[in-house]
């Protein structure tokens, strides 16, 4: 049986994509750069991920035409090939900037003494049971967790932080000397607001079809807006130039909430709420290069998932033997080879679509 | 087949790495640092100091709470070493249990070395994921070492005593100090705490109780000066945190009376004048009155505000003092620059940023308190009135 999507799953789903593993270093990406005015980042990356919604899915189309990476098929066309090798290409990218600098966290701040080598394991060992059991399963654990995650970060953080807050740490606000070094916050958010474009392999999979891109935009957008929430409560609590120098800023605050003497410290708790989501994030992915390979092996193996998994894993650590040379990757990784990526996906699902079209309609 | 090879790995792939988790510790097997004390050895290097609670003297179970030292409910423990982490590794080299530092309230800088700079000692506490920026960082006169080992009567451990002592107003939190170093234009300024003897005429009770008199200035990371008395309360003022305290002025004929402060308000506002920043720091102060020690008849409207003036004097002679003195020093306490970086960001950058520091000691500041008296307490006109005496 194929497996099948609600409009309110894939909203979710892109939600939880464009938050959870987002919490972890991109904060200091763009705080370093726009200062203060880094929660205004957000009003930017809107238009963008609006357009390349949008001009993915411009068209009149119906599901057969959208399901370019179709799971039933196991002998796809050279475009089809080429459009997933860049997935492949891309969503590899994607997991291992968030599979290492998840592990990167829990090394330094909840397990020092337990190998990395270990802790990978495990977590990719999770991945690949979700992707093993498919798109399915994966946003119903994504529906399950993210509602807690969105709790936590819309009402949660910001109330328990209410009286830390100081209005001046976000001010000047706004000036034509800033400008610029927010106009460079907004480049270097561009490829994480774009990691959107795994919509263009699930959408084939949304039932019912009618409405699916509005889900689309409307799940990025709260998933970008929680994230900017929690920017801007970063800001204001610790201030930008304390932040700009942190590697974790968001586990930096969790730091400071404390509820009276006795609930003094909750960022355990914090954390294991959030873990859930970043599994599903990341399961996703899996199952996307679990996908583009079938795509690209011209076969339909589900357990598939386990060896990629592991080598996802072993890259992960032989490629990133420290955590700087992790973090200079994604700094290069943001600026130029993500957005290509992003933007090639969305070409080429344009010219694929287009194509599939053709040919349906000459058969 | 091949799927059921696979399963097969994965379980035993499984079993090998869940068997436990190398960061697993039993309770009875660690140590719950509650305060950290750093300083300067006398050949230069760091003396660090932890406090530990012993909670079977707090009432606890004995049977995983460790041992109690005579009737302290606290352990103190010290150690030397090139860096902070070398000096708490030799502790714990010779320490059964194995520390936390989770929670950890209190850090305590020795004098000398918060005059030396504590950079490193905050690189310590910022890099480290168990350490807390929401504990509090005072410095001590003398030997932070020595304020560890105080006997507070009414806390069963030292650091507690000081932690409910600052959270009173006086305190800074790590995160605080932290921004006020990385903030453009700002220099921290936290309490300064000190060992002093109860007095009490009964010498079996005489025990050394830690003591908050004074502010110790910083200009980024190092300790400049400590604030007089005065000083004090108009750092406190500037800090708008005076709301709860007394202040005690005189009013008339060497008499001095004692008011209650329950409401403070502190603005601070500025204008530029031939390209110069002035600043003017309003404050409005609300007061009731808790002691009159003058002949002062408090049913005669003149009185009061007699009394709202003097106590408006006293108030700007503090807060001018302590402005003076940082000022006059390089040192920007209260944050005039960073209020320049908010509200007048482009002059800023383009014309005081770089001289700033050469340009305090010349900054205006005028100092307006607006006070008023809104009880003059439960008398009327007060004893010594009612007799004629004078």
């Amino acid at each position: 049986m194929r497996a099948q999507i609600s409009r309110l799953q894939l909203a979710l789903l892109l939600a939880n994509y464009s938050l959870s593993a987002a919490l972890i270093t991109f904060p200091q990406v763009i705080i370093d750069v726009a200062l203060q005015n880094a929660w205004l980042v957000f009003f930017l990356v809107i238009p963008f991920v609006a357009l390349l919604i949008m001009s993915g899915l411009s068209g009149r189309w119906n599901r057969s035409h959208w399901n370019v990476l179709s799971p039933e098929v196991t002998n796809h066309g050279w475009g089809a090939k080429v459009f997933a090798f860049v997935l492949l290409l891309f969503l590899t990218l994607v997991i291992l900037k968030d599979l290492r600098s998840f592990t990167s966290l829990l090394q330094v701040g909840f397990l020092q003494e337990t190998p990395l080598t270990i802790v990978t394991i495990l977590i990719v060992l999770v991945l690949a049971y979700l992707a093993y059991l498919g798109l399915e399963v994966i946003a119903r654990f994504n529906m399950l967790y993210f509602p807690a995650l969105t709790f936590e970060f819309l009402f949660f953080i910001p109330l328990s932080l209410v009286d830390k807050m100081e209005v001046l740490n976000f001010q000047p606000i706004l000036n034509f000397k800033t400008y610029p070094s927010l106009f460079q916050a907004f480049f270097n958010a561009l490829p994480w607001a774009g990691e959107v474009v795994i919509l263009f392999l699930l959408i084939g999979q949304v039932q019912p079809l009618k409405g699916a891109g509005r889900a689309a935009f409307w799940g990025t957008t709260f998933g970008l807006f929680l994230l900017y929430i929690n920017i801007f409560t970063e800001i204001s609590v610790m201030g930008a130039a304390f932040l700009s120098n942190q590697f974790f800023p968001e586990y930096a605050v969790a730091r400071e909430i404390s509820m009276t003497d006795v609930f003094d410290r909750l960022d355990l708790l914090l954390v294991v709420v959030w873990m859930p989501t970043m599994f599903s994030k990341m399961s996703l992915t899996l199952y996307g290069i679990h996908r583009t390979m079938n795509v690209l092996l011209g076969t339909n193996s589900r357990v598939l998932a386990f060896p990629l998994a592991l080598a996802i894993g072993l890259l992960s650590l032989y490629v990133f033997q420290d955590n700087i040379s992790y973090f200079k990757f994604y700094m290069t990784y943001r600026g130029i080879i993500g957005l290509v990526l992003e933007l090639s996906i969305v070409a080429l699902f344009m010219v694929l679509v287009r194509i599939e079209k053709k040919k349906k309609g000459t058969a | 087949m091949a799927k059921r090879i696979y399963i097969l790995v994965i379980n035993f792939l499984l079993v090998t790495v869940i068997s436990g988790c190398w960061d697993r510790v039993e309770i009875n097997d660690i140590a719950l640092v509650v305060a950290l004390g750093f300083d300067k050895s006398e050949d230069g290097k760091y003396l660090v100091s932890v406090q530990i609670p012993l909670p079977q003297a707090q009432g606890g179970n004995p049977g995983i709470s460790g041992g109690v030292k005579g009737n302290e409910g606290y352990y103190v423990d010290s150690s030397i070493g090139n860096t902070v982490e070398e000096a708490i590794d030799k502790i714990q080299d010779h320490t059964s249990r194995r520390f936390k530092f989770s929670h950890q309230r209190i850090v305590i800088i020795g004098e000398e070395l918060a005059r030396n700079g504590i950079n490193q000692v905050l690189d310590f506490i910022n890099r480290n994921g168990e350490s807390r920026l929401s504990a509090y960082i005072i410095v001590a006169k003398g030997k932070a070492q020595d304020i560890l080992n105080t006997h507070p009567q009414l806390e069963k451990i030292p650091s507690e005593s000081i932690r409910e002592m600052v959270k009173m107003g006086k305190g800074k939190t790590t995160r605080e100090f932290l921004r006020d170093v990385y903030q453009i234009g700002k220099d921290p300024i936290i309490p300064l705490i000190q060992v002093t003897k109860n007095r009490t005429n009964n010498a079996k009770e005489e025990q050394s109780n830690p003591e908050i008199k004074n502010f110790a200035v910083f200009k980024d990371d190092k300790m400049v000066f400590k604030s007089s008395p005065k000083q004090t309360y108009g750092t406190f003022w500037m800090m708008d945190r005076f709301k709860g305290k007394t202040i005690t002025f005189l009013i008339r004929n060497g008499k001095k009376m004692s008011v209650k402060i329950v409401g403070e308000n502190r603005k601070i506002s500025m204008m530029i004048k031939e390209g110069m920043p002035e600043f003017k720091v309003n404050l409005e102060v609300k007061g009731i009155i808790r002691e009159n020690a003058s002949s002062l008849n408090l049913e005669d409207l003149r009185a009061i505000h007699l009394v709202e003036k003097r106590m408006e004097q006293e108030i700007e002679d503090q807060i001018k003092d302590i402005i003076k003195k940082t000022l006059s020093m390089k040192i920007d306490s209260f944050g005039f620059g960073s209020y320049l970086f908010v509200k007048e960001n482009i002059q800023w950058e383009d014309h005081w940023k770089k001289k700033w520091e050469d340009m305090l000691p010349d900054l205006k500041v005028k100092v307006h308190v607006d006070g008023t008296i809104e009880h003059s307490g439960f008398n009327t006109k007060g004893l010594r009135r009612e007799r004629g005496d004078e």
